[in-house]
């Protein structure tokens, strides 16, 4: 049988370019597949077992198209020639092929223990990623959760912000943001930025004020940390902001009010102390380093003791501070009464304090606080007001005695002189009668001294040169004794407005007090001088700077006051003397208290006195001549005298002394009975000439309204006034009041005549 | 570096028993190329076992085997081809014109050699096979 051969031929020649087509194909395949996956070593197997099986197709292939096209151009001899080559590649490819092959299982072995580790890699990366993740969201929630925070380059660039930052600094850190572009200071991008302070690798804290996207500034406490890579190195810095605005705020509000505190309790006028609870000082004010003499810097942290040092003011003995019972016992303390406080200088000051606790807000007790004030000045004129309370009670107890008194001694003197008068000097009655006279003169005097205690002592007052009166008192006193008195006084001394019998009563009681300091006999220096009040002069409360006044002093070397004595000298009936009354000085400062002015003294034991009695310059500086003239003429006889006197006793002798000098008398208990009888005899043939009237009726109408009822009827009437109150306003001025005269209980014959004299 | 090509071409065509140690008959070409064949099997059915064990039953590979199969297959019809070709009596190509126009089949060995030439019936598929479990692979994810 016989098959053709071209069939062979045409299988062959297709058949090989199938095969070369199929082979690219198949090339282009496996490499495709072999890029999904460069790394699988298994795919780089295959494409080159591929690869292979593809070069034994091709070299086949254009083998045997080779052979058929040489064979059908009749080039058989070419073909032989290359047929050898042909073949042995394809014999080299099947070497290759069977090699790969053989590798099969070494390729697959490493494949799947590569594939198991990449695997496990993958599984572990999955894993790893997902803890990552966890961890991830983990730190974005703690890092959201806290203050504002960032994270900023070495070079200043914000690489993260939390939700915090990004609320109070909003911006886009995905851009390149510096971090002075998001919160811009004064210190950025200088030498002075605190991020400087970091690099050196430590934590550095500091105070920031930023604004923030409301428009608010802010303050933040930053701090500012070293970020650090896996590695350790320092790639960055991260910065926490707490924002302590509100703290800052409560701070300043907290100071001003420390400040407020502190300003009002330094301008408290009483001394304060603070102290903590172990008694050590926290706090005083102005008044307590004034009086102390501590300054706050000094006080601050010493015990109280240190600075508060008092003591007992009687017996001189140290007191304990009141801290430490106001400490023990958490209740008020007060110190109690003559406690004084000894500065750093010495000096000493009576005050009044009291110590109080200072609890906080869960009324625990953290301290103590001591008020106290320096009552010395008020003390001083507490006792001086004391003093003229008293002198003013027994003022009125005086006066009211003396008017009484002096009534009394108006009778009593009055007979004693008309029996005087009856008995005449031959008789031997006549030198008892006198000394009886002058006990009741002695008597008279006392009253008077005692009345000028009383509202009725006030001075009458005239401008008058205050040297006569000094010299003629003093003169008087020291006259026949072993005292002399050395005066200086200037001829320019002011004037002054005075009563020259009271002034006169002041010098002769300084002078009788200097003259008996000085037994053994010795000088007295009386001197006087201009001053005007000043800082320098001694205090005195109403006088005020620029006020002038005219001081006396009185000097002498005797044996001194003591000074306990020093505050009693002006307290009536006080006295060293044996035979004193212990009214000298009393008078003295009452009469100079009523000439509104003052009187102090100086006194060293065994040195001497010197007191200065300051009287105030009278306004106008003009000298008044008395115009009265004592006109000695004789008065004529049976004379209508309205004599008007409550005391029945009084009246009497009145009556009988106008009888005596030949005049007669109209009696008259009250105001209203002698207006009466004034009426009554106006226009009898035998009117009344004068009028004798007591100036205080006890529930009538006295002198003082009776004159001005007469002097309507009779706007000429000569009216008298009499009174035991010598020293009454009334008596002082009567004129004012519409008197033609004054007559002072007890009142002797003379005087009547005298006035009688006057007024008729 | 022409001069160095032309050399070596020169020598590789241009053989002489001369410049040889031993001689290389064109039967040894022909048992060197029937190894090969051998090797190409061996090879192959060693990685066919190799995949059976390892249990590769996902796609592509089914087709990869079928592929081997068949390559196998070809080695083994080519190899019996190229030993025929051997054996084979010139005078069963009928010429004409010097050129092979027909083959006298006269003995089982005549048909399997006349089949041995059309072994593309046999590598055209497997190579299709092969795209295909390419193609497969490169499918998957």
């Amino acid at each position: 049988m016989t098959l053709p051969w071209n069939i062979i031929v045409i299988v062959d020649i297709f058949g090989s370019a199938l095969v070369l087509l199929m082979a690219f194909w198949c090339a282009v395949l496996c490499w495709d597949w072999r890029k999904q996956k460069t790394e699988d070593i298994f795919r780089d197997y295959i494409f080159l077992f591929t690869l292979a099986i593809v070069f034994f197709a091709i070299s086949r292939s254009f083998g045997h198209l080779a052979k058929q096209l040489l064979l059908l151009s009749d080039m058989e001899s070419i073909w032989q020639l290359i047929s050898p080559f042909s073949g042995a590649v394809n014999s080299v490819t099947f070497v290759v092929i069977f090699a790969f092959g053989l590798y099969f299982h070494r390729f697959q072995r490493v494949h799947l223990r590569m594939e198991e580790y990449q695997n496990n890699l993958e599984e572990m990366i999955v894993s790893r990623t997902e803890e990552l993740n966890n961890a991830n969201a983990t730190l974005e929630n703690v890092l959201n959760s806290s203050n504002p925070l960032c994270i900023i380059a070495i070079d200043r660039t914000i690489i993260k912000t939390n939700n915090a930052y990004q609320a109070l600094w909003p911006g886009n850190v995905k851009h390149v943001i510096r971090c002075s572009d998001s919160r811009p200071g004064i210190y950025c991008d200088t030498k002075q930025c605190p991020l400087e302070q970091v690099k050196a690798g430590e934590e550095y804290v500091y105070h920031e004020t930023s604004k923030v996207v409301t428009g608010e500034t802010k303050v933040f406490i930053v701090s500012a940390r070293p970020f650090h890579d896996g590695s350790g190195k320092m790639i960055g810095i991260v910065e926490s902001f707490q924002d302590i605005s509100i703290r800052k705020q409560a701070e300043l509000a907290l100071a001003s009010e420390r400040e407020q505190l502190a300003v009002t309790l330094r301008s408290i006028a009483d001394g304060v102390i603070t102290t903590d609870l172990d008694g050590n000082v926290v706090l005083i004010n102005k008044v307590t380093e004034q009086l102390t003499g501590w300054t706050q810097q000094e006080a601050v942290g010493l015990p109280v003791e240190n600075l508060f040092n008092i003591i007992d003011t009687q017996t001189g003995k140290s007191r304990r501070s009141p801290v430490e019972k106001v400490l023990a016992s958490g209740a008020v303390v007060a110190l109690g009464d003559h406690t004084s406080l000894i500065a750093k200088d010495g000096t000493q000051y009576t005050i009044e304090d009291s110590g109080a606790p200072i609890f906080n807000r869960d009324s625990e007790i953290v301290g103590a606080v001591l008020v106290f004030r320096d009552v010395t000045e008020g003390r001083r004129i507490k006792k001086k007001l004391l003093k003229a309370q008293r002198l003013e009670s027994i003022g009125v107890l005086a006066g009211g005695i003396a008017h009484d008194f002096n009534n009394i001694l108006a009778a009593i003197l009055g007979n004693v002189e008309l029996a005087a008068m009856l008995v005449g000097p031959d008789a031997e009655a006549y030198p008892l009668l006198n000394m009886a006279t002058k006990a009741s003169h002695r008597a008279k005097d006392l009253t008077r001294q005692l009345l000028t205690f009383s509202k009725g002592g006030n001075p009458v007052t005239k401008i008058t040169s205050i040297r006569e009166t000094i010299t003629e008192s003093t003169d008087f006193i020291l006259r026949g004794s072993s005292v002399s008195c050395k005066y200086s006084i200037p001829d320019d001394l002011w004037l002054v407005d005075i009563d020259s019998a009271q002034i006169g009563q002041v010098m002769q009681n300084l002078v009788i007090n200097a003259k008996a300091a000085m037994p053994e006999g010795g000088e007295i220096e009386i001197s006087g001088i201009n001053v005007e009040k000043s800082e320098s002069l001694p205090a005195k409360p109403t006088a005020s700077t620029g006020q002038r006044f005219v001081a006396i002093t009185v000097t002498d070397r005797g044996c001194g006051i003591s000074e306990k004595n020093l505050e009693t000298i002006f307290d009536p009936y006080f006295t060293t003397k044996k035979e004193g009354s212990g009214l000298g000085l009393a008078i003295t400062h009452s009469i100079i208290q009523k000439h509104k002015g003052y009187i102090e003294v100086q006194s060293r034991q065994d040195v001497g006195t010197s007191f200065t009695l300051f009287l105030p310059v009278a306004k106008e500086q003009v000298l008044v001549v008395s115009q009265e003239k004592n006109v000695d003429v004789e008065v004529g006889q049976g004379m209508n005298i309205l004599v008007m006197d409550d005391e029945e006793p009084v009246q009497e002798i009145i009556a009988q002394m106008l009888a005596t000098l030949g005049h007669h008398s109209l009696p008259a208990a009250n105001g209203k009975e002698a207006v009466q009888l004034f009426k009554k005899h106006q226009n009898h043939k035998n009117p009344v000439d004068m009028i004798i009237m007591d100036l205080t009726i006890p529930g009538a109408m006295g002198g003082k309204d009776t004159v001005q009822e007469i002097l309507k009827i009779d706007p000429y009437a000569k009216v008298v006034v009499s009174s035991g109150y010598s020293n009454d306003p009334v008596m002082a001025h009567y004129e004012e009041y519409g008197f033609k005269a004054v007559m002072g209980k007890p009142f002797s014959l003379d005087d009547l005549k005298g006035v009688l004299k006057k007024v008729l | 570096m022409g001069v160095g090509v032309l050399t070596c071409l020169s020598l590789i065509l241009g053989t002489s028993p001369a410049w040889a140690v031993q001689t290389h008959g064109s039967l040894e070409g022909m048992v060197v190329h029937q190894i090969g064949h051998l090797l190409f099997v061996f090879g192959m059915g060693y990685l066919l076992l190799r995949i059976s064990r390892a249990q590769l039953k996902t796609s592509g590979w089914f087709e990869f085997r079928i592929f081997l199969y068949l390559i196998i297959l070809w080695n083994l019809l080519t190899f019996s081809g190229h030993w025929l070709n051997e054996f084979i009596e010139k005078s069963k190509f009928i010429q004409s014109d010097g050129k092979t126009v027909a083959f006298s089949i006269s003995s089982f060995a005549d048909t399997w050699f006349y089949i041995s030439r059309l072994d593309h019936f046999l590598l055209v598929p497997s190579f299709i096979f092969l795209i295909l479990a390419l193609r497969s692979w490169r499918g998957k994810k």
